[in-house]
């Protein structure tokens, strides 16, 4: 197809070396200057006879090479991201395709390779075009690329900046834009200025956003937003367009606190899908602050302490009773370790500071006051959380039962303590509520733990959930509500047998954990919990409590609200899907059960500028000597080969132009020299011979 | 004989031409003096004077001869005259076979190898023979490897041949071979100019050749063998340039070989002897970078192996590499080697710095002095106002400080600015054994991240962590993201400098990643950082996405060793390619770069194991290149004519007259002139430049003690710790508490919140102290009573029988006397002498104070002793109602001290707590209020 060339090339391969031929050469120089002062006659037939020898001496030799011009390559791109993909663009982006690769097969010494990008699990992400060019260029030696025709809505992210108007046209050759999309379109979108990545629990985290619309006349008019927030609630606010508005999202759970922000739509708005935003701030809890109360020191007493200070995000403060009041001691005071207790500041002042008070076989002993039990009552219906763990003492005359206390504990004392082994049992209620279905499954499979020795055998209201049983049935694991806040009645004060490896122990660490994280309310131990998998396309939603009060809804990225029928599966599992086809945040909501899942990225480049946009490509395509054209505009056309060394704008009217190799591939190398050795010497007898006979003259 | 048997003509018909010479003799004929007009006034009658012709119609006779000679000179030269010893060889086919091994190794030896083709050459010429030229690398790759030519082409052809750095591909040159099988067979016989290696399958290319003809293979002399330099891994598995490996062929004597270090200018750095190197194993060459590590101008470029110049001999290194000087701050001058250094950050940091950069642990001024161009600071050093000044000033001076959570032992005094992103005073501690979360994984390492591209490590877990303040990332820019959003690396930029914080320590316990090889490619790269030198990709870490970096050549390494600028004809390069593809035309060794990252490809690093050419890999005879050199004597002739031609030149110059010329001067300063631009422009040309009753045990408290042999101390221990139990019913909040003697091999020891043991010489079972291990470890609390009222320090291991024997099996922690503020001495009542008196009062106690006893106080230690010694007999004298009142008083308090100290551990310690707690909780509930509108 390319006819081969041959180039001849002249060599120089002095019979001396470097030092020694600059030796010969200077004295050569030297003797001509001071024998050309004393010549006249015949100098010049002098000179060429000099002229003979020196070439022999350099002997000159030449390089015929035969050549060929390989074909140089083309880059088509087709951009077959999101925002390409919209409305009409699709199709104009297959026209234009068309057209070019018609025009590219005709054209001789050009070959093309025609690459889409971005590929389609990213295409909601960033429109990462040069990134392909890149790689497909790489592989054709920079002498060979004939240039890049790039067919795209111009949203495209990464534009190399760094590189001058020479690299690019080195690197890409010319690149051309065929622009999809049409002139004019508008489009409204919101951006989110800044919103923190993580909070603190109880915080307030801070959103910034703007809403922005390319039609300029409606800058600074009111809009409608919007907001979505973790709870569950919905704000309506104004906003005013390309002005800065600020919203204070409360951190509830020490998990993804979801916030999604929608701005009302314009007329004959290019896409609302930008009209959304959906931010997930984490939330991360501060230090844990447990109050443990003790009544006496026991073994359990050991337990508890190691367990709550082994764990360095625990704020622990313990209270013990070594001492009863009855006790008979007569060492004088100040032989004794006193600690001096800040009461009033633990149990009034601050109280509401502590996340969970821990009652450890606390037996009445006259040191807290009524008033100090009414502030407990008052801090757990205000939401705080108790867990009891009780011995022998709970049946007594001195059981906190019989405080103020009394009024909020589930499980009155049926004053009988069982001393006879058993093993805690998971009642139907317990194999299904999330603190106790699993429990430490890796370890203990089924109930293979070990026996406790001891329960404390209580009356159970029937609004109490009992989660775990011991000895004939009685309740072990007690479980309520009180208002706003929560209780756990553990009755035995025997966990610490499993603690201390008595026959292979027991799930001690992974019980107290999901015991205390439910007391904190952490969502996912929450009865009928809505657990959610993103798989393939579909949201796989399973639940294991389904009641029937509380229908499952779910909105979807766009905000349509629908209803969720979940069928049942296996022994108690209720299944559903939902496809996901919408890029962003799914949401889920059943009675005071929530969860979400985001599919794909949300708040993409992507996803944010969608209207055709011609600026982005300028100036590299100007740079490299290319050209734009809208698809529209596009009929009629042509493409030729250039060639580099003639043109530096590769196009013209209708025209688009491609770079012509320069890479050439040897195919024949000939070494000779130029002339036989003894063709210069027989020169130089010649000429000195006519400069003698000269001279003679 | 001698010189004229080996002298040779090119072309010897010319010397025919000689015979004209003598002719030349009477063709020359005179010179005329040159006609000169003297105006003379005076001498105007002279022109009466009849004039003779006085001019000799012949010129000198010496002239003559000169101009013979110099004729006769040009004949020779023509004629091509060399030196060659006459070797003689039979060629029985239509044509000489010649093989050329070009490839890297033919470099130290090429001249030879074309010297030897060209005597074969002549033969072929003097013979009338074609010569069937075979090259390993051919010119350009399109080329044909196999040519057939007269010998004055092949004379050219052999001329221009080059070596080239990387090896022979010879299955290709087979392939080409039997495509031209005809060719082939035109010689009977095979000269192989080899270069002493085998490239690879040499023996198919030989044995398909020896179907042809006879092969002849040329071998090198021992000395001119290439060697070649590779990179090393060094003891830990990673490269190192201190680490070096030689290949090829192994001398015994290598005094005269030496390891050099230079600089791009070729000036020797540095060098090592050679003798006791030995081939094929990682060598440390340590001592050559030693002497040059602290100082500042040397810019090492390439080692270099002996003067040899040829691709496999030089070893390029990365531009930057001893300007990537890292301190690390230390308030001593060397590591402290008494503690282990499993535990110590420095360990951990120096590990990871070490063979990428020179590094110094020091105190900061001598760091500053040496010129430190990154500073890392440990956890653990506290920075003084005077250090964060200094420190800050050489920030903005351009020096990058890389920082782990900073120790809190100064705050309050200090205020410390060096901090990029601004901190929660308390750090943040997941996946405790109740937190609901999990251990914080990195979650992403942002694109615009100076971090991007290294592999995230699945394996890494955080635990404990510094948090940035949520709404701080405005001011600084993240290079590494947890699980959960939070920032694990955060950097910002001061003046020209730049600071970086890395949110979990240096050391293991706040996460594993010290000892993950993300660690290491973090801090390789922040070395790379703080030089401003382009990434280097080392042969032994990876890169994430390899796929998406591709490698353009931006210098090339040619066959001399030498660096040079690459043409447009070579695609880029993946890594992968980089790291497998064999070297070719389209691939030579170079320098190689993408956006941001540099990969140095060497020769010897593309080299497999070196072989050389033994028998059995050459079907033929092996020879050597015999010493023979042809000397092309043309030269000389020529040069001589030159000289001649001068000699006449001036002669006949002078002859003429000259010497009365007047515009001399003038015409010799144009010369001049002539002269310095044509040197000028000679000297310019060269210029070219790199982890039954249970239930009653369990109900109550028991106090238990270890059953012994003798049953006398089984009865005192029996009554001494009832009546320990009977003091603790009366004076304290515990109720039913009994007395338990304990069969360490048979009971189970779970409920046993401390066990005494009055030890006696009778060894246990392996079973029992397996359960004592295990007692121990779950929190019970062991208490042995050697009962002697020793010192424990004099009567510990050897002298005492039992406690030898314990300390075989039983895991016994490091033990350290009681110290005065410890629990045990406050738990209930106030012990507060030294010694604890029992029977005897002269014995002291030991316990284990947990892990961190060195560095943190002994208030903040929330470890309970799992094992107490002590000697001073206590049940005696609890069992002894006898005995002394006051002195009995003292020992039960103990008894009940210790039984409180089981029961709630550091209870008693809290006190030191419970202020700071309180402030805590006044600030949250303040936070609390606020929130709560």
């Amino acid at each position: 197809m390319n006819e081969s060339f041959s180039t001849l090339q002249l060599e120089l391969s002095p019979l001396l070396d470097g030092a020694h031929l600059m030796l010969a050469l200077t004295l050569t120089a030297f003797g001509l200057a001071l024998l050309g002062t004393l010549t006249r006659k015949a100098f010049v037939f002098r000179l060429g006879a000099l002229a003979a020898l020196i070439l022999t001496i350099l002997n000159i030799s030449t390089l015929s090479t035969t050549e060929r011009k390989t074909e140089s390559i083309a880059l088509v791109v087709l951009d077959q991201s999101y925002s390409n993909t919209i409305n009409d663009r699709s199709v104009q982006s297959d026209a234009a395709l068309e057209l070019i690769s018609q025009n590219l097969a005709d054209l001789p010494d050009v070959k093309y390779r025609i690459i889409t990008a971005p590929e389609n699990n990213a295409k909601f992400q960033e429109t990462n075009l040069f990134a392909a060019i890149d790689k497909e260029i790489a592989e054709i030696p920079p002498k060979q690329r004939a240039g890049v025709i790039i067919i795209s809505d111009g949203n495209i992210h990464d534009i190399p900046e760094d590189l001058n108007a020479s690299e690019i046209s080195e690197k890409y050759g010319p690149i051309h834009h065929i622009i999809t999309g049409h002139k004019n379109e508008r489009d409204r979108r919101i951006e989110i200025i800044k919103a923190p990545l993580y909070g603190l629990k109880g915080t307030n985290a801070e959103i910034e956003f703007v809403v922005h619309d390319t039609e300029a006349s409606a800058n600074g008019q009111n809009i409608s937003v919007t907001a979505k927030l973790p709870n569950g609630e919905t704000l309506e606010m104004r906003a005013r367009i390309g002005e800065k508005q600020t919203i204070n999202v409360p951190i509830e759970h020490a998990a993804a606190n979801p916030v999604e922000l929608f701005a009302a739509p314009a007329q004959n708005e290019l896409t609302i899908a930008n009209n959304r935003r959906a931010v997930i701030i984490q939330g991360i809890r501060d230090k844990l602050n447990v109050l443990l109360v003790s009544g006496a020191p026991h073994e359990g007493g050991r337990y508890w302490r190691s367990l709550l200070n082994s764990d360095p995000a625990i704020e622990l403060v313990h209270f013990t009773i070594l001492r009863d009041i009855d006790s008979l001691d007569n060492t004088p005071r100040n032989e004794m370790a006193l600690i001096p207790f800040p009461h009033q500041q633990l149990f009034h002042e601050q109280l509401d500071s502590f996340d969970l008070i821990i009652f450890d076989r606390y037996r009445n002993q006259g040191i807290l006051q009524d008033k100090t039990y009414r502030n407990i009552v008052r801090y757990v219906r205000e939401g705080g959380a108790i867990l009891v763990a009780s011995g022998p003492e709970y049946v007594s005359d001195r059981s906190i039962y019989h405080t103020p206390l009394g009024q909020i504990l589930i499980g009155a004392p049926d004053n009988d303590v069982m001393e006879t082994n058993f093993v805690p049992h998971r009642t139907a209620d317990g194999q299904l509520h999330p603190i106790t279905r699993n429990i430490d499954q890796n370890q203990y499979e089924g109930e293979k733990w070990a026996n406790w020795l001891r329960q404390i055998r209580v009356k159970a209201n029937p609004n109490d959930k009992i989660l775990m049983d011991g000895l004939d049935g009685a309740p072990l694991i007690l479980i309520g509500d009180e208002e706003k806040g929560r209780i756990i009645h553990l009755t035995s004060d025997q966990i610490w047998l499993w603690a201390r490896g008595y026959k292979q122990g027991g799930p001690y660490i992974d019980l107290m954990r999901k015991m205390i994280h439910w007391l904190l309310k952490e969502p996912s131990l929450e009865e009928g919990q809505i657990e959610l998998s993103l798989a393939g396309e579909y949201i796989t939603v399973t639940r294991y409590i389904n009641s029937d009060d509380a229908p499952l809804l779910y909105t979807d990225p766009e905000g349509t609200e629908k209803p969720l029928k979940l069928s049942k599966t296996a022994k108690r599992t209720y299944t559903a899907q939902v496809p996901a086809d919408k890029n962003g945040l799914y949401s889920f909501y059943s009675g005071n059960n929530r969860a979400y899942i985001i599919n794909g990225a949300y708040d993409t480049q992507e996803q944010t500028f969608m209207i055709s946009n011609a600026q982005s490509m300028e100036k590299i395509v100007q740079q490299s000597g290319g050209k734009q054209v809208f698809a529209d505009d596009m009929s009629g056309l042509k493409i030729s080969a250039m060639n580099p060394e003639y043109v530096r704008n590769y196009h013209s009217f209708s025209n688009i132009g491609l770079r012509q190799s320069q890479f050439t591939e040897t195919l024949n190398v000939n070494y000779a020299p130029l002339f036989p050795a003894w063709a210069y010497l027989l020169a130089f007898v010649g000429i000195i011979c006519f400069a003698w006979y000269r001279e003679s003259k | 004989m001698g010189i004229l048997s080996s002298l040779n003509f090119l072309y010897p018909a010319l010397l025919w031409t000689a015979l004209a010479l003598p002719i030349l003799w009477f063709v020359f004929k005179t010179i005329p003096p040159h006609p000169r007009l003297i105006k003379l006034p005076t001498a105007r009658f002279l022109k009466d004077i009849e004039t003779e012709d006085s001019q000799k119609d012949d010129i000198p006779w010496w002239l003559k001869a000169l101009r013979i000679l110099m004729m006769a000179m040009i004949i020779l030269a023509a004629a091509a005259p060399f030196l060659a010893p006459k070797t003689d060889i039979t060629i029985d086919g239509e044509a000489l076979g010649i093989v050329f091994d070009n490839s890297w190794a033919a470099a130290p030896q090429l001249e030879n190898q074309k010297d030897k083709a060209l005597s074969l050459i002549l033969r072929a010429e003097q013979k009338g023979k074609n010569i069937v030229l075979i090259e390993a690398i051919p010119e350009h790759k399109n080329l044909s490897p196999i040519t057939i030519v007269t010998p004055a082409d092949a004379r050219n052809r052999v001329k221009h041949i080059h070596a080239y750095p990387w090896e022979a591909d010879h299955s290709a040159l087979l392939e080409a071979l039997k495509a031209q099988q005809e060719k082939l067979t035109q010689a009977k016989t095979y000269h192989w100019l080899g270069h002493g290696y085998n490239d690879g399958d040499i023996e198919v290319v030989s044995d398909y050749i020896a179907e042809k003809g006879k092969v002849i293979y040329y071998k090198p002399e021992d000395k001119k063998i290439a060697r070649t330099l590779k990179s090393a891994l060094n003891k830990d598995g990673r490269d190192s340039y201190k680490f070096m490996q030689f290949d090829g062929f192994y001398y015994n004597d290598q005094s005269d070989f030496k390891l050099y270090l230079k600089d791009r200018f070729s000036t020797v750095l540095s060098f090592i002897g050679l003798d006791d190197i030995l081939n094929n194993t990682n060598e440390d060459i340590t001592t050559l970078w030693n002497s040059i590590d602290n100082d500042d101008d040397a810019v090492p470029s390439y080692m270099q192996l002996g003067i040899f110049k040829h691709a496999g001999a030089v070893y390029y290194l990365p531009a930057e590499i001893l300007k990537q000087k890292v301190g690390v701050l230390s308030a001593h001058d060397a590591v402290d080697n008494e503690e282990s250094p499993l535990i110590q950050s420095i360990y951990y940091i120096s590990k990871a710095v070490e063979g990428k950069a020179p590094y110094s642990i020091d105190p900061l001024d001598k760091l500053l002095d040496w010129g430190a161009k990154l500073i890392i600071v440990p956890e653990d050093f506290v920075l003084s106002q005077k250090d964060i000044q200094r420190l800050d000033k050489w920030v903005n001076d351009g020096g990058t400080l890389l920082r782990f959570p900073p120790s809190k032992q100064g705050h309050g005094e200090t205020i410390d600015t060096l901090i990029p992103i601004e901190l929660l005073a308390e750090e943040r501690s997941i996946a405790g054994r109740l937190d609901w979360q999990e251990p914080l994984t990195l979650a992403k390492i942002p694109e615009d991240s100076p971090l991007a591209g290294i592999p995230l490590d699945k394996s890494l877990e955080i635990k404990r962590q510094v948090l940035a303040t949520p709404s701080a990332k405005d001011h600084a820019q993240i290079w590494a993201v947890a699980s959960d959003g939070t920032p694990i690396i955060s950097a910002r930029a001061q003046g020209h400098g730049l600071i970086i914080l890395i949110h979990t320590q240096a050391k293991p316990g706040w996460s594993n990643m010290p000892i993950t090889g993300f660690f290491v490619n973090v801090l390789h790269r922040i070395v790379d950082i703080s030089s401003g030198a382009r990434m280097q990709i080392s042969k032994t870490t990876d890169i994430e996405n390899p796929e998406s970096q591709s490698f353009a050549p931006y210098k090339l390494i040619n066959a001399s060793g030498e660096l040079v600028a690459p043409d447009q004809t070579q695609a880029e390069l993946t890594i992968q390619d980089i790291r497998s593809k064999p070297l070719s035309y389209d691939f030579r060794p170079g320098i190689y770069h993408s956006n941001n990252a540099e990969y140095i490809i060497n020769l010897g690093d593309k080299l497999g194991p070196l072989r050389l050419v033994s028998a059995k890999d050459i079907k033929g005879t092996i020879e050597g290149y015999s010493t023979e050199v042809n000397i092309n004597l043309q030269i000389y002739f020529l040069l001589a004519a030159l000289f001649l031609f001068f000699c006449e030149w001036l002669s006949s110059a002078l002859l003429s007259g000259a010497r009365y010329k007047l515009h001399f001067v003038p015409r010799f300063k144009a010369s001049i002139l002539l002269c310095a631009l044509l040197i000028g422009l000679l000297t310019a040309a060269p210029a070219w430049a790199q982890s039954r009753d249970d239930a009653e045990r369990a109900n109550s408290l028991n106090l238990a003690y270890v059953e012994t042999a003798n049953p006398i101390v089984n009865a005192m221990a029996q009554k001494g710790l009832q009546y320990v139990a009977n003091a603790i019913m009366q004076r304290t909040a515990l109720q039913n508490v009994r007395v338990t003697p304990v069969n360490i091999s048979n009971d189970d020891l779970a409920f046993y919140p401390l066990l005494y043991w009055p030890i006696e010489s009778t060894p246990l079972g392996d079973k029992a102290y397996a359960k004592l291990n295990d007692y121990m470890n779950t929190g019970g609390m062991l208490f042995v009573d050697i009962r002697n009222g020793r010192k424990l320090s004099q009567s510990f291991y050897a002298q005492n029988q039992p406690l030898s024997l314990l300390s075989e099996k039983l895991f016994i922690p490091l033990l350290k006397p009681l110290p005065e503020e410890h629990v045990l001495r406050k738990s209930y009542y106030l012990l507060s002498t030294a010694n604890i008196a029992g029977r005897y009062d002269g014995g002291d106690i030991w316990l284990d104070l947990g892990d961190n006893s060195g560095s943190t106080a002994i208030e903040d230690n929330q470890h309970v002793a799992a094992f107490i010694i002590g000697a001073n007999d206590w049940i005696s004298l609890w069992a002894d109602e006898s005995a002394d009142i006051y002195k009995r008083e003292k020992a039960l308090r103990f008894g009940i001290n210790l039984v409180m100290y089981a029961l709630t551990g550091t209870y008693k310690q809290d006190q030191v707590h419970t202020k700071a707690i309180l402030e805590r909780l006044e600030q949250r509930q303040q936070q609390l209020r606020q929130r709560r509108p």
